[in-house]
């Protein structure tokens, strides 16, 4: 697939070189920037990655020729339906996938390919140099190990330090995720702690070996509106602080408000990508047009309610033959059913894949 | 830091704690408790056949068929089931637990051959596999030892290894992976001490088991010897003698009863005191 051959090239043409120095910058400092002509410098290069399950019946293709890249200091929302592959597209980067699955492509991380990559190598870097935020904190925390254990054992595959050590190493990671009475919390079990102190704890877990990229699949799913706004601050913070932050969610809100950079996907492939504001403000693929209709807004016209996009996501098993969203399109055309547009880009410094907005890719 | 709390959440626990005094006694009572008895194991009392405990006599628990003091023999068959019944928990906890584990989390071919080597020791018949130990290993004691140890893990093996196969879907053996732990580390960290409370309730379980798995041994002549005794033994001949002479079966019943009933209390309070939630 000749996915978004360009997308990685990104500069940050206000400030120069000045995002280097993440956090410092403030809003316009953390845009994605990258030393000088460094195409392939990128600390995160997806390209062309598929993810397919073998099932009882038959293949699901989850991720399907996803091409992405993230510089330092970034930060990429990947948004879209159940089922769309964002989540495993998370996982298959992080080498967290199951037996059945067949994973292609490539992964580039800090200039090395972590597909195939030895799992010792894979080891090593999972945790120190890319880390995991996972989406419930319920289940994420192992319920027989105390806040000091779960945050001690990171330490200990990866530095190998003392018990005491250990101790204040956690101490001083609860108190970077704002921890509330955080001395107390080492020696509480998960099960003691609420749904927020929890999913403190596990960005407490992921952010302690300082890692370049944290990966947050869905990270304020599982918590209360309130508590959510707080994570958010919390990821923004490390954000802040030089950490590439790759989340996945299908809030669009949190998108705006924590991501450069967006990436709608849908049934396992890119649809559009670009710069978060550019597509909420002109999104050019018909689904995301749709995703961004279907939000609920207080100005909304209570007797003329929004609307959903009609129809189902489409089945893995069964897709159709064209592109997967044209049984849903608003302005499906006769090639859409037969062919699935490819992913080009566009002047705003983004892609889109849809024959609406990309007419020279039609078949003559 | 939480193996002291564990430990005084234990001591804090009187059911625990009783089962460990009751636990305590037995034991003692195993070890020097034939020091209570003016009579020793095979003294023979030809005008004391199967009479009824008589305190003065020293007779205290009466005696039994052959004209032997009961308490004495109770007192020292104490010794050959608690060892057989410690045994076999500690085998099925060690060689059950690690199997089962291991089976559980590598999965796949691996998963299949270990447990395919459990049905197949599950399949064999006990009698025949006993016949089998006696003719090369012979007639003693350890031959219990080895003929309970090879097959009361199995139970353990099983239970385990579906524990294990759950526990390592959950999410948080998945974040573990993503922070850089190897299998090893999974396995010690994460599996094992969420596997504790079935574990120490199929130990348990292995106890009374391996007992009366004794017993029959050693009715069947493989065990222990005359007139070495144990607790299954005595039931089982009191059991015989149930109407006439109930005392050759209350006595014995009764402190394997206790033992067990003890076992189970501190087992309990263990798994509660090492368990956070409770």
């Amino acid at each position: 697939m000749a996915h978004s051959d360009g997308i990685g090239t990104r500069r940050d043409n206000s400030l120069g070189g000045a995002g280097l120095r993440a956090g410092v910058a403030g809003n316009a400092g953390r845009d994605a920037s990258v030393p000088e002509g460094a195409t392939g410098r990128q600390l995160l290069d997806v390209s062309n990655l598929s993810t397919r399950f073998q099932t009882p019946h038959g293949v699901v293709t989850a991720v399907d020729g996803v091409s992405f890249s993230l510089a330092a200091g970034g930060s990429l929302g990947i948004v879209g339906e159940s089922g769309s592959g964002k989540s495993q597209t998370l996982f298959s980067i992080m080498g967290l996938l199951p037996f059945n699955a067949e994973i292609q492509g490539s992964v580039r991380f800090e200039g090395r390919e972590l597909i195939d990559l030895a799992p010792v190598a894979l080891n090593k870097l999972r945790g120190e140099r890319l880390a995991m935020v996972f989406q419930d904190p319920m289940t994420a925390l192992n319920p027989y190990l105390t806040v000091e254990r779960q945050l001690s054992e990171v330490l200990q595959y990866h530095r190998g330090l003392s018990r005491r050590q250990a101790r204040a190493e956690a101490l001083l990671a609860l108190q970077r995720v704002h921890m509330p009475e955080s001395a107390r919390q080492l020696d509480r079990y998960p099960h003691q702690l609420s749904g927020g102190m929890r999913q403190r704890v596990v960005i407490a877990m992921a952010m302690i070996g300082s890692p370049a990229l944290l990966l947050a699949d869905e990270p304020t799913t599982a918590l209360d509106v309130t508590i959510q706004a707080d994570i958010l601050d919390l990821l923004a913070e490390q954000r802040e602080a030089g950490t590439a932050i790759v989340l996945v969610t299908h809030d669009l809100g949190v998108v705006a408000r924590l991501c450069d950079r967006v990436m709608v996907m849908y049934a396992g492939r890119v649809v559009e990508e670009g710069w978060t504001r550019e597509v909420f403000s002109h999104p050019r693929d018909p689904y995301t047009v749709g995703l961004l209709a279907a939000i609920p807004r207080l100005d909304d016209d209570l007797c003329n309610p929004r609307k959903p996009i009609d129809g189902q996501p489409p089945d893995l098993l069964a897709l159709p033959e064209g592109c997967a969203f044209a049984p849903r399109c608003f302005c499906v055309r006769e090639i859409c059913r037969r062919k699935s547009p490819k992913l080009l880009e566009h002047d705003r410094d983004g892609a889109v894949a849809c024959y609406r907005e990309n007419p020279e890719a039609l078949p003559s | 830091m939480t193996r002291d709390t564990s430990w005084r959440r234990l001591a804090r626990n009187p059911m625990a704690m009783g089962g460990v005094v009751v636990l305590t006694l037995i034991v003692l009572l195993a070890l020097f408790g034939s020091g209570l008895s003016v009579h020793a194991i095979d003294d023979v009392f030809w005008d004391r056949i199967s009479a009824p405990p008589d305190v003065e006599a020293g007779f205290y628990f009466g005696t039994d068929a052959n004209g032997r003091d009961l308490f004495v023999r109770t007192v020292l068959g104490a010794r050959v089931s608690l060892l057989v019944g410690l045994a076999a928990s500690l085998i099925s906890l060690v060689i059950g637990v690690a199997y089962g584990a291991v089976a559980g989390f590598w999965g796949g071919h691996v998963d299949s051959v270990m447990m395919r080597i459990v049905d197949i020791l599950y399949s064999l018949p006990f009698v025949f596999f006993v016949i089998l130990l006696t003719v090369y290993v012979g007639r003693s004691l350890s031959t219990i030892f080895i003929t309970i140890g090879a097959v009361i893990w199995l139970d353990m093996a099983r239970i385990v290894r579906g524990q294990t196969l759950a526990l390592k879907q959950r999410e948080f053996v998945e974040a573990a992976r993503a922070f850089g732990a190897t299998n090893r580390r999974i396995l010690v960290s994460h599996i094992i001490p969420n596997l504790l409370g079935p574990v120490i309730i199929s130990m348990l379980l292995v106890i009374p088991d391996a007992i009366l798995t004794e017993s029959f041994l050693s009715f069947l002549g493989l065990g222990v010897q005359e007139p070495n005794t144990s607790w299954g033994v005595l039931i089982g001949e009191g059991a015989q003698s149930m109407t006439e002479a109930p005392w050759m079966l209350l006595f014995p019943g009764a402190f394997l009863a206790v033992t067990l009933l003890a076992f189970n209390f501190f087992g309990d309070g263990l798994r509660d005191a090492l368990d956070p939630k409770e």
